[in-house]
């Protein structure tokens, strides 16, 4: 657990005069479960978005796998199939079917053929138990299930991480529970991931580390046991009372 | 001599010339609406760059450029009329040394009509670009995004992802794009070519049957575009998933979505 797959240093992000991102330094190791939690607003979701590029940083570098990515040279596109994303609002595309959701960006980002991308597809689409539905319309399947096949989508590009964004806030409760199990399996089959989430039992129960986000910064980091029996900050503390009463 | 005859006799004596007529409307309107689509995807992702304050001077002059550009061709073509567009065009050709008048004279086709086609294709092109950039305002920023994020260029997540939603969006519009350009066509007749609505001068200019030979034409134009409303209805249907009624008074059926 030393290898190091993303490097974040020194990070800034703003918007105009909106400074959400300060000063952020963080190293995620492989095999790591890391878990962002915070309230709105405290910058978890940019620092998430900031680690694909889908917001340009202010200021700062980011290494993902010992290269820089916001080099002029970097193959952006390449280094975003390494480390698939999942969204809150699941985003699966509507003009393929849950199959055709899998197998798209295999075919035109990793040139993998036809055959090849389906027979991937049906293996991680079983392994998100949404193999019957291969064939449905994005509209015809329920919101956690649009969020596995989501996930599976993005096991298809083979990824080194996963980038999951707030995935189960969109989602009535009795969902939430169906993505947590499929996320708990990933986490214990190794999969790297970074996950922002308001699930403090699932952070609690699957994270590896938890980091703390306030106003910009990462407040306090620790495995999490330690963040949530015995936070050392004030503000931890606080926010953990408001959560879970503790 | 009762219309009735009138009408049997211009139908028997000039079938062929408004066959002509019809066959120049549609290549008209099918190949101005077809093109002009094309033209309206290209200028609708001009209008919407972004420029960002990342981008080199070089990008951002360009980006300015091509949007101040695809800004004035489509406001003057969708606010000026396209009979005054087809006078500009054909008698401003000249000047830049096109002169329509020298192509060879085949069946319908000869220099007038390819000139009308010109004006028809860019006319459309602009109503198009606007058709375009509402259908692309309905495809949610989500899919261009998680698109993006699996590591999909910006050309693939168009061509893949989001151009073909927005022309879904679209089709409904593109569709009666395609009406509106079969009666507009009539208006090409300005610079001397024969559609369907210029056949009855030709048809009428010994005889004299006016009335007779213009109710012909009005009930072939209501014809034509009453077959286009009718696939749009199919199309729409298709798209929303209902079942198509044939019973005029019964409204088209929902088909039960699963869950």
């Amino acid at each position: 657990m030393c290898e190091t797959i993303v490097s974040i240093k020194n990070l800034k992000k703003s918007f105009g005069d909106l400074v959400v991102l300060k000063d952020i330094s963080l190293d995620i190791h492989k095999g790591e479960v890391v878990c962002i939690i915070g309230s709105s607003g405290s910058g978890k979701s940019t620092l998430l978005r900031c680690m694909n590029l889908l917001e340009v940083p202010t200021s700062g570098t980011i290494e993902f796998e010992d290269k820089n990515i916001m080099e002029k040279g970097a193959d952006i596109d390449q280094i975003r199939a390494k480390m698939t994303m999942v969204f809150q609002q699941f985003n699966l595309f509507n003009n393929y079917s849950v199959l055709g959701n899998c197998t798209l960006t295999q075919r035109k980002v990793l040139g993998r053929s036809k055959e090849e991308a389906e027979k991937i597809a049906i293996e991680n689409l079983t392994r998100v138990g949404m193999i019957e539905r291969k064939d449905y319309r994005t509209n015809q399947i329920s919101g956690g299930q649009k969020q596995r096949v989501a996930i599976a989508r993005a096991l298809c590009m083979n990824p080194d991480l996963i980038l999951f964004d707030e995935p189960t806030s969109a989602l009535d409760p009795e969902m939430v529970g169906e993505v947590l199990s499929v996320m708990k399996a990933l986490a214990e089959e190794g999969m790297t991931m970074v996950v922002v989430t308001h699930e403090m039992q699932f952070a609690r129960d699957v994270a590896t580390r938890v980091i703390f986000m306030d106003q910009g910064v990462i407040e306090e980091e620790g495995n999490p046991k330690t963040i949530f029996t015995n936070p050392s900050s004030p503000r931890t503390k606080e926010f953990l009372k408001r959560y879970i009463g503790g | 001599m009762s219309s009735i005859e009138k009408i049997g006799i211009l139908l028997r004596d000039y079938g062929e010339t408004f066959l002509k007529g019809v066959a120049a409307t549609l290549i008209l309107a099918i190949v101005g609406t077809f093109v002009g689509l094309l033209i309206g995807v290209f200028v609708a992702l001009q209008r919407n760059l972004v420029i960002k304050e990342t981008d080199n001077k070089l990008v951002k002059c360009v980006k300015a450029f091509a949007k101040g550009l695809s800004s004035v061709y489509v406001n003057f073509f969708r606010g000026t009329p396209m009979m005054v567009q087809a006078m500009i065009i054909f008698f401003g050709s000249a000047s830049v040394g096109i002169n329509w008048l020298s192509l060879p004279n085949v069946w319908i086709f000869n220099g007038y009509f390819l000139c009308g086609l010109v004006v028809i294709t860019i006319n459309t092109g602009a109503y198009m670009s606007e058709i375009i950039r509402s259908g692309l305002n309905g495809v949610d920023n989500g899919q261009e995004e998680a698109s993006r994020a699996l590591g999909m260029s910006y050309f693939k997540t168009m061509v893949c992802v989001v151009m073909p939603q927005a022309l879904r969006n679209a089709l409904p519009t593109i569709l009666n794009e395609y009406i509106v350009n079969v009666k507009d066509s009539s208006v090409l007749n300005v610079i001397g070519l024969t559609e369907l609505y210029a056949s009855v001068s030709i048809a009428t200019n010994r005889n004299y049957f006016k009335v007779e030979g213009y109710i012909i034409i009005a009930v072939i134009y209501l014809i034509l575009t009453l077959m286009a409303t009718f696939i749009v209805r199919i199309i729409n249907a298709k798209l929303e998933g209902r079942k198509i009624q044939w019973n005029p008074f019964k409204k088209d059926k929902a088909i039960v979505e699963v869950e």
